[in-house]
């Protein structure tokens, strides 16, 4: 991932896809997408093809609240609940697009309320809340494996920084909402938990992170020593090549 | 081990950020992810984290200056530890040896190219196809007529040609008789060239009535040994009319007009290797006797090749004659720096309506064509010349009286 | 000696359709009114009975999402078939099949592939007017990723769909609307054209005309009354425009010198504009006339025939226009 990331030939997508369409097919991982919306309709069309061959995968797509506006979430709700497909939809909803809050520019702010309209159960968590979050998940896929079709789950959170390098993330946002939000910073309060509840002590925690860390400084390492593509690849992996195909 | 805090290129199109303002100063405590400046792009503030824990050991960059992304501009590091090797790379890449001015981007102004002159193009229309043909089977283009649209020369054009002219090269000598283009051949031609793309030519003629002029030097030559001819007479009229008309006599040398005050006319003659031309000096101070005398001379002398420099040098005005050859009427080349040539064709008996007793009548035509030289004179000078030479030779009287 | 049937163009589309399914479970067809109606153009005739639900589906009208959902189940698997009425309404999958499915392949640096076919039919003709007429594959040709064919008659438009369907890549297969009721002799069974072969309708000697979908066909008997005058036309029907059989195409320019395209889409920034460019630097030292084409006027298509049919390429105006080179 870190390779992709950096434009490498190693990455995931051997530097052409990027953060933005950085994608593991291998492990079911069909793909960020750069376009707001457009993996919903991907994701669906997944589900329907679980159902078709019969097997028990499950779709699940994830989008911001921003993407919730986009047509594609609602025509891909609607055709996922009329057929019944095995998907759930996950709702990100950290209250701003790049900088234009939800609250300004949606009827109803509440995501989950749209499931109402399609026919299919919404149920809105707290995005901070890592068990919540979880439980609610776990409803979700048995609905969709036993057949009864997709699930909308909004996950309310809050983003602590700006959208994207350069976005400060101050001109649009209070300072006392935001101060307020970071208190409830899910790794945070989770660690605090598990700690509070003796499910794990203080130096196991420490021995965690320190092992995260490691695991992304070799990433880094990895992605590092990996070596640019050459400008020759820029013209491989357009069509697949067909046996006795003409170009 | 002492790190750098670098400028954090903190968005694609940032280059370079401003240091706004220390929140730490050398010698405080900082924790890792605490903030230690503030720095500014185009568009906003922002908070610079410390990436690991120290003591601020040296603050590189002063508040205000701007430095380019990735470059360092502070180094966070254990209390003793030396960090001199690190002082001198970062202000190396700092370039704090000396100012170093960044090149300020003129944008360069890019000057309106004269429009060049279009490639002057062929004005014939040749296919790419039909070009290739002709070059295959040796054919000019410039013998080529098109038969589509606008006379463009298609493939056919060119192999229609070609059947036809193998017939004719089929029968000729198939070897080019070649000759080098100099002497008296390329100096006429390089004048000639010259006079035709320097002076912008422009042709006024008229046709003369000369039954006057030819009943008149019968009559006369009846009794006399030499001969006047209808040249030496046209030589006598002209020059009368140069020197009362001085823009005809006139040349332009070196952005400077000189009215010329002797009319020196040339006479152009034909010889095998080519023209050359003798001059009549102030001919309009010579009788016509005297002129038809000298004229002899100057042409004997020209077809013994024994003419000197000053015989055809100092001309101001030239005549050409073509009548013998029955050539009806052609525009000749001014002689540079001369402002105009005068042409004569042949004298023809034709049908005419004279005015007075609208009868027809046969009488001796011959058309004379002036060359001008348009820089020096217009249209209306050229008219009024042309009008005196015609009006002195229809009715001679005039130049005697 | 092949053995020859009757079929509509739109019998031979369905054919092709139906042996595709019953050859790999795994094909699936999925538009609006492709099921119980059998398609809105007849192209699917007696599928939903064979195939069920699953395998024929008919969708809301939300052209974007089912595009995207086709390529999700592209890349999981399966092999579906998606008809979009009309290029006019791929204009609303724009993202879907331009930046998603065009483009997925290589993002992913050759992760997966979109063994995917979108039918879609381009025309005028039948006063559907300016939302419902237009021939929009130029548009389509301009992003990388796509595979573009577009048959002429309704044999080529069976073999090559059938390509179309067993090609690992996206595909997009655009048919003539006006062609569906047409009937047509087609070989009996199962047969294949593969892309990249242009056509050879017919030999000429004096000029080459390349014509795109039905426009091919009408070139042929245009053809035919320019024999009577003297003129002999070459008509070639390139069939795939990406990929576009270039060395046919060439050497057809070479032997006759002269070149003349006709496409019904708009004139501006048409696929016969690109055809020139294309070729211009093998063919220009054998050119003995510029190009010329004929294509739609740079104007929507009105709705009364008394307008419409004046704007849209027909024999007549091929006639007319390939004789002017020649008599001027």
């Amino acid at each position: 991932m870190m390779a992709e990331v950096l434009g490498r030939k190693d990455g995931y997508c051997k530097g052409k896809g990027g953060s933005m369409h950085i994608m593991d097919a291998s492990k079911g991982i069909l793909g960020a997408n750069g376009i707001v919306g457009a993996g919903i309709p991907i994701a669906t069309g997944a589900a329907y093809s679980a159902k078709y061959r019969g097997t028990d995968q499950v779709a699940v797509s994830f989008f911001g609240d921003a993407a919730s506006n986009q047509g594609t979430f609602h025509e891909s709700i609607n055709m996922a609940a009329a057929w019944k497909l095995p998907v759930v939809y996950v709702c990100e909803n950290n209250l701003f697009g790049i900088s234009v809050d939800l609250r300004k520019i949606t009827g109803n702010p509440n995501i989950a309320d749209r499931a109402f309209g399609y026919g299919i159960p919404g149920v809105a968590v707290d995005g901070n809340d890592v068990l919540e979050v979880y439980q609610a998940t776990h409803t979700a896929f048995v609905r969709a494996r036993k057949g009864e079709g997709p699930t909308l789950i909004e996950c309310k959170t809050y983003r602590q920084k700006g959208h994207h390098i350069g976005d400060p993330g101050t001109v649009y946002r209070l300072k006392e909402e935001l101060e307020a939000w970071k208190k409830r910073d899910p790794i945070k309060t989770f660690k605090a938990r598990l700690i509070k509840e003796e499910i794990i002590n203080k130096e196991e925690v420490e021995n965690l992170e320190k092992e995260s860390r490691k695991l992304i400084e070799e990433a880094v390492q990895f992605a590092e020593n990996s070596p640019f593509p050459e400008p020759e690849e820029a013209f491989e992996d357009l069509f697949y090549e067909m046996e006795g195909a003409k170009e | 081990m002492a790190k750098y805090i670098i400028m954090p290129k903190l968005g694609f199109n940032m280059d370079q950020g401003t240091v706004v303002q220390w929140l730490k100063k050398e010698g405080d405590t900082i924790k890792e992810r605490e903030e230690v400046l503030e720095i500014e792009t185009d568009k906003t503030v922002m908070p610079v984290e410390a990436p690991c824990s120290g003591i601020l050991r040296k603050i590189l960059v002063a508040e205000g200056e701007v430095v380019p992304v990735t470059l360092p501009i502070a180094i966070i590091g254990d209390k003793n530890e030396d960090i001199s090797q690190m002082m001198e790379e970062a202000y190396q890449k700092l370039g704090k040896k000396e100012v170093i001015e960044a090149l300020k981007e003129v944008t360069p102004v890019i000057e309106k190219k004269p429009t060049q002159e279009p490639r002057k193009e062929a004005e014939k229309r040749i296919s790419p196809r039909a070009r290739r043909k002709a070059k295959e089977l040796g054919i000019q283009i410039e013998g080529l007529t098109g038969s589509g649209p606008a006379s463009a020369i298609s493939e056919k054009d060119v192999l229609a040609y070609y059947e036809i002219h193998q017939e004719k090269i089929n029968l000729e000598d198939q070897v080019d008789k070649r000759i080098p283009y100099t002497g008296m051949r390329k100096i006429i031609g390089d004048r000639l060239s010259q006079s035709k793309f320097t002076a912008p030519h422009v042709y006024f003629t008229v046709s003369i009535d000369m039954t006057n002029v030819t009943v008149l030097l019968k009559r006369y030559n009846r009794d006399m040994e030499e001969r006047i001819s209808v040249n030496d007479f046209l030589i006598f009229a002209v020059s009368r009319v140069l020197a009362e008309q001085p823009k005809m006599n006139s040349s332009l040398i070196n952005e400077e007009i000189i009215y010329h005050k002797a009319v020196n006319i040339g006479v152009a003659v034909a010889l095998e290797e080519g023209l050359i031309v003798p001059v009549l000096k102030e001919a309009n101070q010579k009788g016509v006797s005297a002129i038809s005398k000298e004229m002899r001379t100057l042409i004997r002398l020209a077809r013994e090749r024994k003419l000197m420099p000053e015989d055809y040098q100092g001309g101001t005005f030239t005549i050409s004659n073509l009548g013998m050859y029955g050539v009806e009427n052609f525009t000749a080349i001014i002689n540079l720096p001369e402002a105009a040539i005068l042409s004569l064709g042949e004298i023809k008996k034709m049908p005419v309506v004279i005015k007075e007793s609208k009868k027809v009548e046969i009488r001796s035509i011959m058309k004379a064509t002036v060359s001008v030289d348009h820089r020096l004179i217009d249209g209306a000078i050229a008219a009024i010349f042309l009008k005196q030479v015609k009006d002195y030779l229809e009715f001679p009287e005039g130049l005697v009286l | 000696m092949i053995k020859m049937k009757k079929v509509t163009y739109a019998q031979a589309i369905c054919e092709a359709i139906d042996e595709e399914m019953a050859r790999d479970k795994n094909v699936l067809i999925l538009g609006e009114d492709v099921g119980i109606l059998g398609g809105n153009f007849k192209t699917a005739v007696g599928l939903y009975e064979k195939y069920g639900d699953l395998r024929v589906k008919d969708t809301p009208i939300s052209e974007n999402s089912f595009l995207g959902m086709s390529l999700g189940m592209a890349i999981t698997g399966l092999r579906p078939i998606v008809e979009i009425m009309f290029t006019d309404f791929l204009l609303l999958a724009a993202d879907q099949l331009l930046n998603q499915i065009a483009k997925i392949r290589y993002m992913s640096g050759g992760q997966v592939k979109v063994p995917l076919t979108v039918r879609t039919t381009i025309g005028a003709g039948r006063s559907s007017a300016a939302q419902h007429s237009q021939s929009l594959h130029a548009i389509m040709c301009h992003i990388p990723g796509l595979k573009i064919v577009v048959p002429s008659s309704a044999a080529d438009a069976k073999g090559l769909l059938k390509t179309a369907i067993r090609e690992d890549n996206p595909v997009l297969f655009i048919e003539h609307k006006m062609e569906y009721n047409q009937s047509y002799e087609i070989p009996e069974g199962e047969y294949t054209i593969p892309f990249g072969q242009a056509n050879i309708l017919r030999e000429g000697k004096d000029i080459t005309v390349i014509a795109t979908s039905n426009l091919a066909l009408k070139a042929v008997k245009a053809a035919e009354e320019l024999g009577k005058e003297g003129i002999d036309v070459e008509v070639i029907d390139p069939r795939t425009l990406i990929p576009l059989d270039r060395e046919t195409l060439i050497a057809s320019i070479k032997k006759t010198g002269r070149l003349f395209l006709a496409d019904e889409g708009y004139e501006r920034v048409n696929i016969t504009s690109e055809i020139v460019i294309d070729l211009m630097p093998d063919i220009f030292y054998d050119l003995d006339h510029p190009p010329e084409r004929l294509c739609l006027p740079n104007v929507p298509l009105p709705f009364s025939p008394a307008l419409e049919f004046p704007l849209i390429p027909d024999q007549e105006k091929l006639y007319k226009r390939i004789k002017k080179i020649f008599k001027g």
